[in-house]
């Protein structure tokens, strides 16, 4: 019987010891796990990145190994390891029958399958990736626009990641769009060019767009929503996100910000006149889903004005302190009641006070606002005719049509005269006013083409023409650090023109700067080579 | 030498006299043969008789011809070789001379002596003057009388009695010995005894379609010759009992015969060469065979006389017209055009128009090949065939000498038109520059005059250097432009709608042009304002003309590529048929096709993509969807497609090629659409213009339509209407026109009267003055009927004046004209009395208000016609306005002037009618418009008629583009004229300036009017 007793009691320690290991070990993979999806859900990849691997090599049961495939398969992607992404992602496909992971697991496999072979530049904070050759000019010049918008836009809110942040710029709309998840036609039609997502920024390449864009401000912009996630654990509504990096976007560049330029002041104005302003319930989910290019503009306006609002009345750190408590109370409204001691109706009614306030003109009239067109080849077209479709007025058109006709003869002043009179038609147009400046240039009237630019640099900052002819003009008369200043403002909207390249080798010659030279002749070889390719 | 002389003379006489010999025994010999086998065959023909047995036949026959045998031996070969030929010889000569035999056979034994050497019995020159003195004597004889020819006529008599003797026996002799003797037949037929017949009659009945009367042969052998088809009717005598029997055609059923009135009848129809025999059965007697000749009807010949040669160059939308002639023996059923290319052929039936009874078809056709949709420097073989109606072998077909149509390489010529264009357009450039620059210098000048405190002395010499030199290049242009359209009209591709764009410009052009040379022959510095005057109108013309012709080089760029894209989508189809003939077991050949199709393939897409490249960027960005063009590098699908076809690997080559196929289909869509943008694009302003136009029109139309209503309705009203009389205007012209028809009773009546006068009278005078009364008369019936008071009120006053005249001259029988004095004076009370009845008319006629509110409105309509016409000509500009449209505004400006003034006059049938041709222009004008509007749609479509085929002509086939293009409803144009005649004469219309012929049309106007 004592001996029945004993065996009976050993049995039941073995039992009690073997549940607890086993319990034990069941409860810390599960731990794990968790972690790493929250990891992964905060951006926070380097901690879910260790917890995966400690998570999969003790995984044993079945459905521990496809837990850990599939949140490894997300953190390679998230960390931009697209191989390894694949690999896992195609493991925890195969493992079981999936529910709703399987779209995701697909379209990572998918998206890292058909990823771009990118190369990379690697600074201390962040890894640049760019897979067509020529996108290295752009990536060398991302570097310093990274660096300045890391230690402006970082003090502004406070937040510095502490792994280096993935840049990839995508060499064409579709491995754009697939990566991104971005629909086509919604990049065609609200014009969005760049995205921060997946733990990573990735931008469209300028190369594909007619003149480019300002990819500068768009990576800017795009860091500070980096920034405005981690720091709030991704909680900030997509509307805020957008305004905190409308309003910061350029800080990396300037010191003050002014949200509003002469095309936001326009069609806000417009829009209060017809009280035409879009609710803050339809910028979700994103603004980049909106009806059209027009009111995607708007309502970065919108948003961005907001946030100068909240800057200007209750300083730099109620913004920050409006992060925080977005990320504490995941409720933007208690946020900014928190921080402004303003109902968010009354805040959003002291902005439009304020805003109407400001008496907003119509300062370009007649103003459109398009998508983006994508270039369907690299190559201009032999007349350099591809932009004449952007005037609206057909008659403006057909003179500068006229005009590029006898400028490409060499008729600069006839061609002049017909730009002249196509201004007179179309007064605000960035593409006439720049073949004028450019013709007026040449025949050595450079008064007269500087007047015609002067109005239209402040409604079209983003015209790159503008900045090259500028730049030439000042170059011409040795003011060197002004048209160092117009050049590098045209490179940070289209950095494949060979032309701004040249020109920069004379100016860094002549101030002798020596290293910078020998950059832009490394940049001027290799669109040189391209384009004879 | 004398001696051996004399021995070769006499050789020659010995040998000269036996010749004679054989000859005469010969020529003799062969007469009595005659003779003999003349009787003989008479003979034996009459011996025949005796039996029909063939063996009896054939020992007549071996008989007779023994004889003939034996006769030629004994009578002609045994004479002339008989040894003792020599011997005769010498008697003939010892006839000849008593001695002379002798000697002269001495003499030729001592010929042989001295020749053999044998010995000579005496000395050799004792021999040798024997045979010298023999000879000699020979020699003095005419030996030729020894066998004299003449000897031989007995003869003939004897001959011809022997042919008489035998034709008779042979003719008149019933039997068949005679054929069967001169027939190759040892025995004759074994079949049994001939049946005899005699008075063989045939007829021949010709099949139905050679519509040929029968034929009756009497007297005939028996043999029948005829066509195919023919029946025949056989009818004879038997000269032995016939009871019943058969008529037995050569591999044919027998057909029985007939027996009715002593004669035998049967028949069989003609169908192959062969024989045949009539047989009693009861005897078994078989008649000798009778021959049957098949004639075959003959096959049609036909011939195209026109074009000439053999090999016509033509452009894929021109006709041609072809002449042909056909015959055949009997008739032609059927004539068709056949045609084939190296991928199809085709046939049109001809409709046959038959002039004459004769069998021959001459006709006219026009043919081109646009409907068979053929490709650029294709050769087209064409035939005309002709088939005859022969229902028995069936038709004939005869077939024409072909003509082979080289077709123009219409891209070569549209080619060379835009290069033409290009030019115009570069010298268009260039003098737009420089006219820029001359203004732009002249206005700095006068600033820099205007701000500068010394004046400026003007260089008129320079000036006029300058312009001299601009002047120069506009002519260039012009004449670049004159090219230009020229090339345009006979281009098939070049498009319509710009063709007249063209055409307009250079109207304008030439205008301008005309304007510089006058200026600039007198130019002083008074007209410096002038020129610059007229630069600044040159600028926009020059900038216009520049914009047209870029918009027609960037669409035709377009459309060259779509083209370009067709023809690479035919080629993957082809390359597509191969692969499948491959794959159901090709050869080596076929692979070699295929890599051969590939090489051509690499090219048209390298070629495609440089088109594509040189696209305007406006065009390529603004209306192509760029994903059609990623489909363009397909360079590595073709080298794959390749690799795969040598592999053997069909079937992935195929998927592999109808995935490149989608994918160019779809960048030929997008290109479509591109054009279709584009175009619209461009011509939207244009057309938006001309729709405004056809608006605008359509309301003076409905506005001048509604007054004319308005008009008419006056007119009615008129007529309809008591007056203060209580009659109505119907019944005072139809009671006018009375008075008016019995004044021209009376005045016909007076003319009677004084027309009737003695030969010797001399009085026309009094005839003629009643004779232009009666004419005057009918005037004024006329502008009765016309409702023109005014004119019938002073024609009525005039005729009775007249007739008062008339009345006081027959008064004084002035001219005859008292015979009729009483006509005269009733006359000239009638129209009097008409003359009273219009004036109190003119007065009472109302309405005065409503005819000068109707004539106002008619005034407000051809304002807005005349602003109409007036804008369209400073549009000037007006690329695409066809230039009949302002000629037709003028003409209906013009009639509504005319209406105006009718109605102001009261002229109201006048005013309708006016304003009827003003509807009538306007119509015209608009429908002009509408057509051109038309034409621009298609244009901008990219689908625009081209400019020579256009008008009129529905074309089949595919479009470049895939789509059924250039089907439009082309303007109604004289469809009977061709492109290149039509746009010649737009262009000698244009050329001319003013309307022409406006004149005329005015003329032509009253003469309706007034009839």
């Amino acid at each position: 019987m004592k001996r029945k007793s004993t065996l009976y009691l050993f049995l039941t320690i073995a039992f009690y010891l073997i549940t607890y290991t086993w319990c034990s070990h069941s409860s810390e993979i599960d731990e794990l796990l968790d972690s790493v999806e929250s990891g992964i859900k905060t951006w926070q990849i380097r901690d879910a990145s260790e917890s995966i691997d400690r998570a999969l090599e003790k995984a044993d049961t079945d459905e521990e190994d496809f837990r850990s495939s599939y949140l490894k398969s997300l953190v390679d992607f998230y960390k931009g390891n697209y191989i390894s992404a694949k690999e896992y992602g195609e493991k925890a496909l195969s493992s079981k029958e999936l529910g709703d992971e399987a779209d995701f697991l697909n379209f990572i496999v998918a998206a890292s399958d058909l990823a771009p072979e990118f190369k990379e530049i690697r600074t201390e904070n962040f890894v640049i990736r760019y897979a067509h050759p020529k996108d290295l000019i752009l990536a060398e010049y991302a570097r310093d626009v990274l660096g300045k918008s890391r230690f402006e836009i970082g003090l502004d809110l406070e937040e510095y990641p502490k792994d280096p942040v993935i840049i990839e710029i995508y060499p064409d709309m579709k491995s754009f769009t697939l990566a991104s998840t971005l629909p086509a036609e919604n990049v065609e039609k609200t014009g969005v060019v760049g995205i921060c997502k997946f733990n990573r920024i990735m931008i469209l390449s300028p190369r594909l767009l007619p003149k480019g864009y300002t990819w500068a401000d768009t990576l800017a912009h795009e860091y500070v929503h980096y920034l405005v996630f981690l720091k709030s654990e991704n909680k900030v509504p997509v509307w805020l996100h957008e305004g905190i990096a409308k309003y910061e976007e350029k800080r990396w560049k300037e010191k003050d910000t002014n949200v509003i330029s002469p095309f936001y002041e326009t069609i806000l104005s417009e829009a209060l006149q017809k009280d035409g302003l879009v609710p803050i319930e339809k910028m979700h989910p994103s603004l980049a889903m909106l009806e059209s290019a027009r009111e995607a503009q708007l309502a970065f306006a919108q948003s961005g004005t907001m946030i100068s609002h909240l800057v200007d009345n209750w300083g730099q750190n109620a913004l920050i302190d409006l992060i925080s408590s977005i990320k504490e109370t995941d409720d933007y409204q208690a946020a900014i009641k928190s921080v402004t001691n303003l109902d968010f109706p009354l805040f959003y009614e002291s902005w439009e006070k304020d805003l109407r306030s400001k008496n907003l003109e119509e300062k370009i009239p007649g103003v459109s606002v398009k998508g983006v067109r994508i270039k369907n080849t690299e190559k201009k077209s032999i007349d350099g005719s591809e932009d004449l479709i952007d005037i609206d007025n057909n008659r403006a058109r057909d003179y500068t049509r006229l005009g590029d006709l006898l400028k490409q003869r060499g008729r600069l002043s006839p061609a002049s005269y017909e730009y002249e009179k196509a201004l007179e038609l179309d007064p605000y147009s960035p593409i006439i006013s720049s073949r004028l400046a450019y013709a007026l240039n040449i025949i050595g009237e450079s008064e007269r083409a500087r007047e015609v630019l002067y109005p239209i640099i402040e409604f079209y900052p983003s015209h790159t023409d503008i900045h090259m002819i500028l730049g030439r003009i000042y170059l011409d008369e040795g003011n060197l650090n002004k048209a160092q200043e117009a050049y590098l403002t045209a490179i940070a909207i289209n950095p494949y023109d060979p032309e701004v390249h040249a020109s920069l080798i004379v100016l860094y010659d002549k101030q002798g700067q020596t290293e910078l030279k020998q950059r832009e002749e490394k940049f001027l070889k290799l669109l040189l080579n391209e384009e004879t390719k | 030498m004398n001696s051996l002389d004399s021995l070769s003379r006499l050789a020659n006489i010995i040998k000269g006299l036996k010749n004679q010999k054989n000859k005469y025994l010969l020529l003799k010999g062969s007469s009595i043969i005659a003779i003999f086998f003349f009787i003989t065959i008479g003979l034996v023909t009459i011996i025949s008789l005796i039996s029909s047995n063939p063996y009896y036949y054939a020992f007549l026959k071996i008989l007779t011809l023994l004889l003939l045998i034996l006769a030629v031996f004994k009578l002609v070969i045994a004479p002339i070789y008989r040894k003792t030929i020599t011997n005769s010889l010498l008697e003939e000569l010892e006839n000849l001379s008593p001695g002379l035999g002798e000697d002269t056979l001495n003499a030729v034994e001592l010929t042989d002596s001295l020749t053999k050497s044998k010995a000579l019995g005496t000395s050799e020159d004792l021999a040798f003057a024997h045979i010298s003195k023999t000879t000699h004597k020979l020699e003095s004889f005419n030996l030729s009388s020894l066998y004299p020819i003449s000897n031989l006529r007995k003869y003939f008599v004897l001959l011809a009695g022997g042919i008489l003797f035998a034709a008779l026996a042979v003719i008149f002799i019933p039997g068949s010995f005679p054929s069967y003797f001169f027939s190759s037949s040892i025995i004759p037929s074994t079949s049994g005894p001939h049946l005899k017949l005699a008075d063989i009659q045939i007829t021949l009945k010709y099949p139905e379609y050679t519509k040929q009367e029968p034929q009756l042969i009497k007297g005939s052998s028996g043999d029948v010759k005829a066509m195919k088809g023919t029946e025949v009717q056989f009818e004879a005598k038997p000269l032995s009992t016939f009871k019943e029997g058969s008529l037995f055609v050569e591999n044919g059923a027998p057909v029985p015969v007939i027996t009715s009135d002593g004669k035998i009848k049967s028949g069989f129809t003609i169908l192959n060469n062969g024989s045949y025999v009539i047989t009693e059965s009861s005897t078994g007697l078989t008649s000798e065979s009778f021959m049957i000749i098949a004639q075959e009807d003959r096959v049609p010949e036909v011939q195209i006389s026109s074009p000439s040669g053999k090999t016509v160059e033509l452009g894929s939308e021109e006709n041609m017209e072809i002449f042909y002639e056909a015959e055949d023996d009997f008739n032609i059923s059927k004539l068709t055009l056949a045609w084939e290319n190296q991928k199809t052929q085709s046939e049109l039936p001809i409709t046959i128009k038959k002039e004459s009874d004769t069998n021959v078809i001459k006709g006219r056709l026009t043919w081109g090949p646009s409907g068979i949709n053929p490709g650029d420097g294709d050769t087209i073989k064409l035939r005309v065939f002709a088939y005859d109606n022969d229902t028995i072998a069936g038709p004939k077909v005869g077939v024409s000498n072909p003509i082979t149509i080289k077709l123009k390489d219409a891209r070569s010529k549209h080619k060379e038109t835009l290069n033409y264009a290009e030019q115009l357009m570069e010298e268009l450039i260039d003098i737009l520059g420089d006219e820029i620059n001359l203004v732009y210098q002249n206005d700095n000048n006068k600033n820099a005059q205007n701000s500068g405190s010394r004046t400026r002395v003007i260089d008129t010499e320079e000036i006029l250097k300058k312009q001299k030199k601009l002047t120069q290049k506009i002519e260039n242009a012009v004449s670049t432009l004159d090219i230009t359209l020229s090339s345009m009209a006979e281009d098939e591709y070049s498009d319509y709608t710009f063709f007249v764009g063209l055409t307009n410009m250079e109207i304008r052009l030439n205008s301008l042009l005309d304007e510089r040379k006058y200026l600039i022959e007198s130019f002083a510095k008074i007209d410096v304002g002038r020129l610059q005057r007229l630069m600044k109108r040159e600028i926009p013309e020059f900038e216009d003309d520049i914009l047209l012709i870029d918009s027609m080089l960037k669409g035709d760029k377009l459309i060259d590529s779509l083209r370009s894209s067709n023809d690479l989508l035919n080629q993957y189809s082809e390359l597509s048929e191969l692969l499948n003939e491959l794959q159901d077991g090709g050869n080596a050949e076929i692979s070699d096709r295929i890599q051969e199709k590939l090489n051509q393939i690499k090219q048209l897409m390298s070629q495609l993509a440089k088109k594509m490249d040189g696209l305007s960027g406006d065009i390529q960005e603004g209306f192509l969807n760029q994903d059609a063009f990623e489909a363009l590098n397909m360079q590595k699908q073709l080298n794959q497609i390749s690799k795969l076809a040598q592999e053997g690997k069909i079937e992935q080559a195929l998927d592999m090629l109808a995935s490149m196929s989608q994918s160019l289909q779809n960048m030929i869509a997008s290109l479509e659409n591109g054009m279709q943008s584009f175009g619209s694009s461009m011509m939207a302003q244009e057309m938006s213009k001309l729709n405004e136009l056809v608006s605008r029109l359509e309301n003076i139309e409905r506005e001048e339509s509604s007054l004319k209503d308005n008009t008419e309705e006056l007119k009615k009203s008129l007529l309809e209407n008591p007056n203060l009389q209580g009659e109505n205007l119907r019944e005072f012209i139809e009671k006018e026109m009375k008075k008016a028809e019995r004044l021209t009773q009376n005045l016909k009546e007076a003319r009677a009267k004084v027309s009737k006068k003695s030969p010797l009278e001399n009085n026309s005078e009094g005839a003629y003055l009643i004779e232009k009364m009666i004419e005057k008369t009918q005037q004024l019936s006329n502008w009765l009927k016309a409702m023109d008071f005014n004119e019938a009120a002073k024609n009525a006053r005039s005729i009775q004046e007249s007739t008062k005249g008339l009345s006081e001259m027959s008064n004084l029988n002035f001219g005859n004209l008292g015979k009729a004095s009483e006509e005269i004076y009733s006359a000239s009370k009638l129209a009097n009395e008409i003359r009273n009845d219009l004036e109190r008319f003119g007065v009472q006629k109302g309405n005065q208000g409503e005819f000068g509110e109707m004539a106002g409105r008619q005034d407000e309509i051809q304002g807005q016609t005349g602003d109409l016409n007036e804008e369209l000509s400073e549009l000037g500009s007006g690329f695409f306005v066809a230039p009949g449209l302002g000629e037709k505004l003028g003409e209906a400006e013009n009639f509504m002037g005319n209406a105006s003034q009718d109605l102001r006059g009261r002229q109201v049938s006048k005013a309708i009618s006016n304003q009827q041709e003003a509807l009538k222009a306007l119509r015209d004008a608009k429908q002009q418009a509408q057509d051109m509007l038309q034409q621009m749609r298609m244009s901008a479509k990219g689908n625009g008629s081209s400019a020579p085929m256009m008008l009129g002509q529905r074309q089949s086939g595919q479009s470049p583009q895939g789509t059924d293009k250039r089907y439009v409803e082309i303007p109604q144009i004289d469809e009977s004229q061709v492109g290149k005649e039509y746009k010649q004469r737009i262009l000698e219309a244009m050329k001319g300036g003013s309307p022409k012929g406006y004149i005329e049309l005015n003329k032509k106007y009253y003469d309706r009017i007034i009839k």
